[in-house]
């Protein structure tokens, strides 16, 4: 089944269209990881997956229900870390915890209290004084603790130094082994995702560029290199970019057929995150 | 439930410290009398001191927690919190506002507390009694605080997110809002002036409760409909909160208008009927029920077609309208302000169908005019206003005649008359003291302004009635209890015709149309008996024509609704509660039942046949005509 | 000394971001390289598909599909309530199977020669210098690593 079911969803914010028809659905068990440039829509699409926005127009089913009717009861099953890490400053995990320990059916007290300790998180310390990194870590502790079925995570390390950003994932990953949590997560994170994400979305300008495993994504990326003139053959191969050197080309491919081989064309590999900047970095720095 | 309990719960934990500082404040009234202040030593001064603190607190506190509560935690996207959990949009709405109101309101009864609980009460006549009223200490007077820190909480709410979204719709809001203070003071103002104090009072409570309605309701879609979206948020809010109000100011508007659109038909009771000399239209006024705002209406009205113009809606109005002698002209006063004052004259064409109201340039401004006549050919308004006798040319408001009533006077009774469109009379009673007595007659020459007449007559003695040609008086003795002396006066002499011995009490009495006199005498009853009603007809000279006996002990005269025939109410139950209804033949003396209870409204001096002979008042309210054949026919209809 | 063992694998078995391969395939062509080359040795425990995740920050299914192939394979065994190790035997192919698989990779190997025009001498002796190649060079690989990390103070 699948847990999140986005169909056609577009959103408008006056005349700027945020999203444009984006189609995608993240079936129980996987990792989605949507990627995308500030602005390119992300936090609108979580908005409205946790029916906190309205859709202009499309559908958009959480655990297999309507999520701005049925927001409330869906969520009950859903751990939600938020971009910005968000509590009342004045509560601490502890009360925190109790707070939300009467609105989830299944809530794990005591597993809440493990990964704080692991975080090594104060569970007595105001919220409005913890590290950005244990914000973070206390929000996902809190999303973790309702043991969820699906959690939605955007951007949960933006900000973060790499030690926090590891032991977050680390988190994540350990719950994704214990309990098979089914996980839609947006990040700016590339390295942090390549290893977890089983599907891959790229958003650009409001439209899913991108929507397919990782695996086959990465099998059809190459980067080429060609001596000047040689450029036979290469419109099959999908060439998303071309670059110029003086000793030939740069030419990045999203449709890579081994059968093209040659001894003068240097093929590489290429990693999530260079797949991404060639799909979406060509707009010019930010 | 649970939910809207949890977040209720968490907010109020959040904001503790409000309770702990109220406590706090809470000692300072019990300080107060110790403190070298103008109003310590005052008895009610603790109370004050709580009451206005616990005030102040709760209003603050309203403004303060309704601009941050949700508006501030909306536009810095911190809603997200309960958003992401599973909470339902009501709960986090009505516990974010729940909490808010317990809070403010909590916190001044905290306030007030220990000086309640001390046994410290508001003393309305104390010190600090003005600033607070009779509601001080009442249940209402709690609901009107609390339902006030409600609204400036809900306000302070709608207001805090328009201004925190920055969006172009907070034009709409300026506009909107300025629009619709725009209609509903137009509306307050109309029914202001309308008198409609009532009215106004019952839609002001309507309209608040419906306002607190409306920004709660915007509030709670804004919330549950636009969740965690400021932009959106504002513009539902402002889609809502204007289309609520915006019913609620056309509501109120059509409430007032509604209010004062009234027909006679409106009436639930008929208060006064005042019947023009000749043709069909009547001034009727009375009240409209608790739903129609409590007025006081009056209206002219043609009793033949229906139609009916409202003049008025105070009971002034019935010392300031005259019809003219033809009943073609009617004029009144109307106020032109919020006040009483100033008063314009407004004068109907009657007698032209489709005419409507219009202003003279007459008005009053310093004292309201009374005893209105209006000059046979309806061009000329002459009136007592303040100490003066004022006449003026209604067309062009041009001043006729302005003369002093008699200077001294220490109780007067003042009657005007046009002998015709010309002279005006002025009939005037003196009492001065014990001692002395006049009466004096006075004619005006309008057209120069001077006086062209003056008649004293000296003695004890007032006039109770003028005949029909304004040239003679009755005149009544004023001896005390010693037996009533009348006496005929001819004005043109100056001479008394005739006295008339009354052997005994004299009840009533008055000229009839033709000139002839009517005179009601109740016999000192005998001995456990209720004595008897004597009517005696008398010639214009005094001399007695008939004498007739009336059934009861109690009797009122109407006029003739047909000639020779007068209406005759009496009763002789002891408690006074069923009255009989007779036209009594004047020249047989016989008795013509009309009913039960059937309260003429004319009197005898009443041109015969005229309206307002023929109009009586049912006992169950109703007014009714009876024309000559004895037909009764339904003119107005109040449903009480 | 278990530790070591398990980041000593963990190590070797790095994730390469920018290798086509998929994650999992890399997971499992580089646990056949450890036991292949004896660094892993048969009966010896591995990390478990959680640990070995974290290690790795990679997907748990990712872990998992990969030792499911392994353990398929007979490269891997499961027992249950204690762990996966290597499994005690080389992976037990049908001779059939096996003779079939060795001439595949040969006809391949054989087809690149005669493409690149080598001889049968040449042919022979660069399959016997990857032979050597194979063995030593993952142990020298091995060796450096385990320097590497145990001069490394951010896990312990």
């Amino acid at each position: 089944m699948d847990l999140v079911a986005i169909e056609e969803l577009s959103v408008r914010y006056g005349r700027r269209l945020v999203l444009d028809r984006v189609s995608l659905s993240v079936p129980e068990g996987s990792v989605y990881v949507l990627l995308g440039r500030n602005g390119a829509g992300k936090s609108s699409l979580v908005r409205c997956l946790l029916g906190e926005q309205r859709p202009g127009s499309g559908r958009v089913r959480l655990l297999d229900g309507d999520v701005w009717s049925g927001r409330a009861a869906l969520l009950r099953e859903v751990g939600v870390v938020p971009e910005e890490p968000d509590a009342p400053p004045s509560m601490n995990a502890r009360q925190l915890a109790r707070f939300c320990s009467g609105l989830y059916p299944s809530w794990d007290g005591a597993g809440f209290a493990a990964r704080l300790e692991r975080f090594g998180v104060p569970p007595g310390l105001p919220f409005g004084q913890l590290s950005k990194g244990q914000k973070g870590q206390v929000t996902l502790s809190l999303a973790l603790a309702g043991s969820p079925r699906l959690l939605i995570l955007d951007d949960p390390t933006l900000g973060l130094d790499p030690v926090a950003r590891r032991a977050v994932f680390d988190e994540l990953i350990v719950d994704l082994a214990d309990r098979g949590t089914t996980v839609f997560l947006t990040s700016h994170d590339l390295a942090g995702v390549e290893g977890i994400a089983d599907r891959v979305g790229i958003l650009r300008g409001g439209r899913l560029l991108v929507d397919e495993e990782m695996d086959t994504l990465k099998q059809r990326f190459r980067r080429l290199r060609l001596p000047t003139g040689d450029g036979e053959g290469l419109e099959a191969l999908e060439p998303v970019s071309v670059t110029t050197r003086g000793w030939g080309s740069e030419v990045v491919v999203a449709g890579w057929d081994e059968s093209f081989a040659r001894d003068d064309v240097e093929v590489a590999a290429m990693t999530l995150e260079e797949i991404f900047l060639s799909l979406v970095g060509q707009e010019g720095a930010r | 439930m649970k939910s809207f309990a949890a977040v209720l719960r968490r907010e109020l934990a959040e904001r503790w410290l409000l309770v702990l500082a109220a406590a706090l404040l809470s000692l300072i009234p019990l300080a107060v009398p110790f403190l070298p202040l103008g109003i310590s030593q005052a008895p009610d001064a603790r109370a004050g001191t709580a009451i206005a603190l616990a005030v102040i607190v709760s209003y603050v506190l309203a403004l303060v927690l309704g601009s941050t509560v949700l508006a501030r935690d909306l536009s810095e996207r911190r809603l997200g919190f309960y958003f992401s959990r599973p909470l339902p949009g009501w709960a986090i709405w009505a516990g974010k506002m729940a909490a808010a109101a317990l809070l403010a309101f909590g916190s001044g009864v905290l306030v007030l507390l220990p000086a309640m609980l001390l046994g410290d009460r508001p003393d309305p006549s104390g010190s600090w009694g003005w600033g607070f009223g009779r509601e001080a200490g009442s249940g209402l007077g709690l609901a009107l605080w609390a339902m006030t820190v409600l609204a400036l909480l809900l306000a302070a709410n709608a207001f805090s997110t328009m201004v925190r979204s920055r969006s172009a719709w907070l034009l709409l809001d300026l506009l909107a809002g300025t629009v619709l203070l725009g209609l509903v003071g137009v509306a307050t103002g109309n029914l202001l002036s309308a008198r409609a104090l009532g009215a106004l009072a019952m839609a002001q409570i309507g309209l608040l409760l419906a306002v607190v309605f409306s920004f709660a309701a915007a509030s709670a879609v804004q919330v549950t409909r636009a969740r965690t979206d400021p932009r959106r948020g504002h513009r539902l809010l402002s889609l809502t909160l204007w289309a609520l109000l915006g019913l609620t100011a056309l509501a109120f508007g059509g409430y007032g208008q509604w209010v004062l659109a009234v027909s006679p038909e409106d009436l639930v009771e008929i208060g006064e009927v005042i019947p023009a000399p000749a043709g069909d239209w009547i001034a009727v006024g009375g009240s409209t029920g608790a739903s129609r705002g409590r007025l006081e209406p009056t209206f002219l009205m043609d009793t033949s077609s229906g139609r009916s113009v409202r003049i008025g809606s105070q009971s002034s109005v019935w010392g300031g309208l005259a019809f003219s002698r033809d009943g073609r002209h009617a004029v009144w006063t109307q106020m032109a302000g919020r006040g009483v004052l100033p008063v314009t004259i407004h004068r109907l064409e009657l007698g032209r169908p489709g005419a409507e109201p219009v202003a003279t340039p007459v008005g009053f401004s310093e004292d309201l005019p009374h005893s209105l006549v209006l000059s046979p050919d309806g061009r000329r308004l002459a009136c007592i206003s303040g100490q003066r006798i004022i006449a003026q040319e209604l067309t062009n408001g041009r001043l006729l005649l302005a003369a002093p009533v008699l200077p001294g006077e220490t109780w007067e009774q003042n009657r005007l008359r046009f002998l015709d469109s010309r002279t005006l009379r002025f009939y005037a009673t003196r009492l001065q003291g014990r001692a002395v007595s006049e009466i004096r007659v006075l004619d005006f020459d309008l057209d120069t302004g001077r006086t062209s007449r003056e008649i004293r007559m000296p003695g004890r003695q007032a006039i109770w009635g003028i005949s029909a040609d304004g040239q003679r008086v009755l005149l009544v003795s004023l001896k005390g209890m010693g037996p009533t002396e009348i006496a005929i006066a001819d004005l043109r002499s100056g001479e008394p015709l005739a006295g008339i011995p009354a052997e005994g009490a004299v009840n009533g009495t008055s000229f009839l149309p033709d000139g002839r006199v009517m005179l009601v005498r109740r016999s000192s009853p005998a001995r456990g008996g209720r004595g008897r009603i004597e009517l005696r007809l008398l010639d214009d000279r005094g001399a007695e024509l008939k004498r007739f006996d009336l059934p009861g002990h109690r009797v009122r005269l109407g006029g003739q609704p047909a000639p020779g025939l007068l209406a005759v109410m009496t009763t002789g139950d002891p408690s006074e509660k069923t009255w009989r209804s007779d036209l009594l033949d004047l020249e047989s003396g016989a008795l013509h039942p009309i009913g039960e209870g059937l309260f003429p409204e004319g009197w005898p001096s009443l041109a015969p046949g005229s309206i307002g002979t023929q109009l009586f008042l049912q006992k169950k309210g109703g007014l009714v005509r009876i024309d000559p054949s004895g037909r009764q026919r339904v003119i107005l209809h109040p449903e009480s | 000394m278990l530790l070591l063992s398990y980041t000593h694998v963990s190590r070797s078995l790095r994730i390469d971001p920018a290798d086509p391969r998929p994650i999992w395939r890399q997971i499992e062509e580089n646990v056949r390289h450890l036991v292949a080359s004896g660094a892993l040795a048969y009966g010896a425990p591995v990390p478990s598909v959680r640990d070995l995740a974290r290690d790795l920050q990679v997907n748990p299914a990712t872990v998992s599909k990969a030792y499911q192939r392994l353990t398929d394979t007979g490269v891997l065994t499961v027992k249950r309530g204690e762990g996966t190790y290597v499994s005690d035997s080389p992976p037990d192919f049908s001779p059939r199977e096996r003779g079939k698989r060795l001439l595949q990779g040969a006809v391949r190997y054989a087809s690149l020669a005669v493409t690149l025009g080598a001889d049968r001498d040449e042919t022979r002796g660069t399959l016997e210098d990857a032979w050597s190649n194979l063995a030593g060079g993952a142990e020298e690989q091995t060796e450096e690593e385990r320097e590497e990390w145990t001069s490394s103070p951010s896990k312990s």
